[in-house]
């Protein structure tokens, strides 16, 4: 051992020391480095392989074990839609009402404008520490990092962490690092969505920072606030499970179950521009 | 064939049998992660070549999976290129000393270089992230047990490439 330390060892302890600090610095100065750019280019016919293998697989398996539950989902979902065909009779008739309104008080309509880029999703989470998903677009279809990605219904999916050419890696709403501004309905409290690395296998996130005196009951809708103008207002975002207090008693929290299944996406829509007209 | 012609071919197919580790752990088995954690088998490619061939190339062969996976997984990751150096060198170097270069030294060997890597992970999380210790203890053994299951597979494909070119050695 010592022989060897004496020969060869030091030398490629060195060099491995040395290419750490390379590798580090090149991260910090290049959002993404030219290899793992290449890489990342390379690796998408092969991620895309593995996405329909596993897909199929996992297809195969659900139609097995929950074909029963999924049965009974469908029995749930038509009796939602039909109360939520009511709801939308009510809404219309209160969209209405309110566009009248706004006409006597000569107010402009809040609207948002979205550019989107529809994307597939590729790949998963590649480590135990982090939540992400790698999507099939990247800069050269104009998606940057920081944009928000969300799902056709318009529930919030993550943020984009990493963008190559033609891939980009999304830190899901679940991600430990994540943390993005959000207010609850119908209540009206700001909190901050966080990823929590003891609730990530569950699936769930927590909502943070929320006063003592908080009224935020299980039920209650969570959608992002849209404070800094980084990222959009109105995107949905979850559903509060519990609510708890921090161990100092100061503050609440609240636990959030993810609108969007993110288990089960294969195709997001990444929001590239936008714009909220008030 | 003399020696060093079957040298390329032999460390090609340790490359090959790494990428197709790397392709596994990240395109198909982190859609199946168990106690919510997902396997690493890097470092378990890097403990195999250690054990079989010896410290030197061991810890050459860490390095330069170390310099791959940091590189594909992006910033925050550099670590792994002296971890694995260090795994593929220590390993190489306790199999002629402490253990001999049997199925069970070579458990001995990946359990210990995953200790190796969740501790450091749980230490700069602790200590450096400032995060809760609960959750990071539970994920660090989760992630270390769940890669530790694919030990014996990995062992197997590169005890067969070391097998062959060492029997064609012998004729």
């Amino acid at each position: 051992m010592r022989e060897f330390f004496r020969k060869n060892g030091i030398v490629v302890i060195i060099v491995a020391l040395l290419l750490t600090a390379v590798v580090s610095i090149g991260s910090a100065l290049l959002p993404v480095s030219p290899l793992a750019n290449a890489l990342g280019v390379l690796a998408t016919p092969f991620r895309a392989v593995g996405t329909a293998v596993t897909s199929w697989g996992q297809g195969v398996y659900r139609y097995a074990t929950e074909y029963g539950a999924l049965q009974q989902r469908v029995a749930e979902l038509e009796l939602q839609v039909a109360r939520m065909e009511q709801e939308n009779r009510q809404a219309n008739a209160a969209l209405r009402e309110n566009e009248r309104l706004r006409q006597l008080l000569e107010l402009r309509e809040k609207r948002s404008d979205f550019v989107f880029e529809s994307a597939a999703v590729t790949g998963r989470t590649v480590t135990s520490w982090s939540s992400t998903l790698t999507i099939s677009k990247g800069t050269a279809h104009g998606v940057s990092e920081g944009d928000c990605v969300i799902t056709e219904a318009g529930y919030l999916v993550g943020v984009v962490r990493e963008a190559g050419l033609n891939w980009s890696t999304v830190a899901t709403v679940l991600d430990p690092d994540i943390s993005i501004g959000a207010r609850a309905f119908p209540t009206g409290e700001d909190g901050i969505l966080e990823g929590d690395l003891a609730l990530m296998p569950e699936g769930k996130c927590r909502l943070s920072y929320l006063s003592a005196q908080s009224e935020l009951e299980p039920g209650a809708e969570v959608l992002t606030s849209g404070m800094g103008g980084i990222y959009p207002s109105g995107l949905a975002i979850g559903t509060v499970e519990t609510v708890d207090y921090t161990p100092s008693g100061a503050e609440r929290y609240a636990v959030l179950k993810p609108s969007a299944e993110l288990n089960r996406l294969e195709e997001v829509f990444v929001i590239k521009d936008f714009e909220i007209v008030e | 064939m003399t020696n060093t012609d079957r040298t390329l071919p032999k460390w090609l197919t340790y490359s090959a049998a790494f990428f197709l580790c790397f392709f596994l752990e990240r395109c198909i088995l982190n859609r199946f992660p168990l106690w919510g954690a997902l396997p690493m088998l890097a470092p378990l490619t890097a403990a195999a070549v250690g054990f079989l061939e010896g410290a030197f190339p061991g810890s050459v062969f860490g390095l330069a999976a170390g310099l791959f996976s940091a590189l594909a997984l992006g910033p925050g990751h550099a670590r792994l290129i002296w971890c694995n150096t260090l795994i593929g060198l220590f390993c190489g170097a306790t199999v002629n000393k402490a253990i001999g270069r049997t199925f069970h030294g070579y458990l001995l060997c990946a359990g210990g270089s995953l200790a190796f890597l969740e501790g450091l992970e749980l230490l700069l999380r602790l200590f450096f992230d400032d995060q809760a210790a609960g959750p990071v203890l539970s994920m660090a053994g989760a992630e270390g047990l769940y890669s530790f299951l694919f030990s014996p597979l990995v062992y197997l494909l590169f005890w067969h490439i070391y097998r062959r070119f060492r029997s064609d050695l012998e004729f």
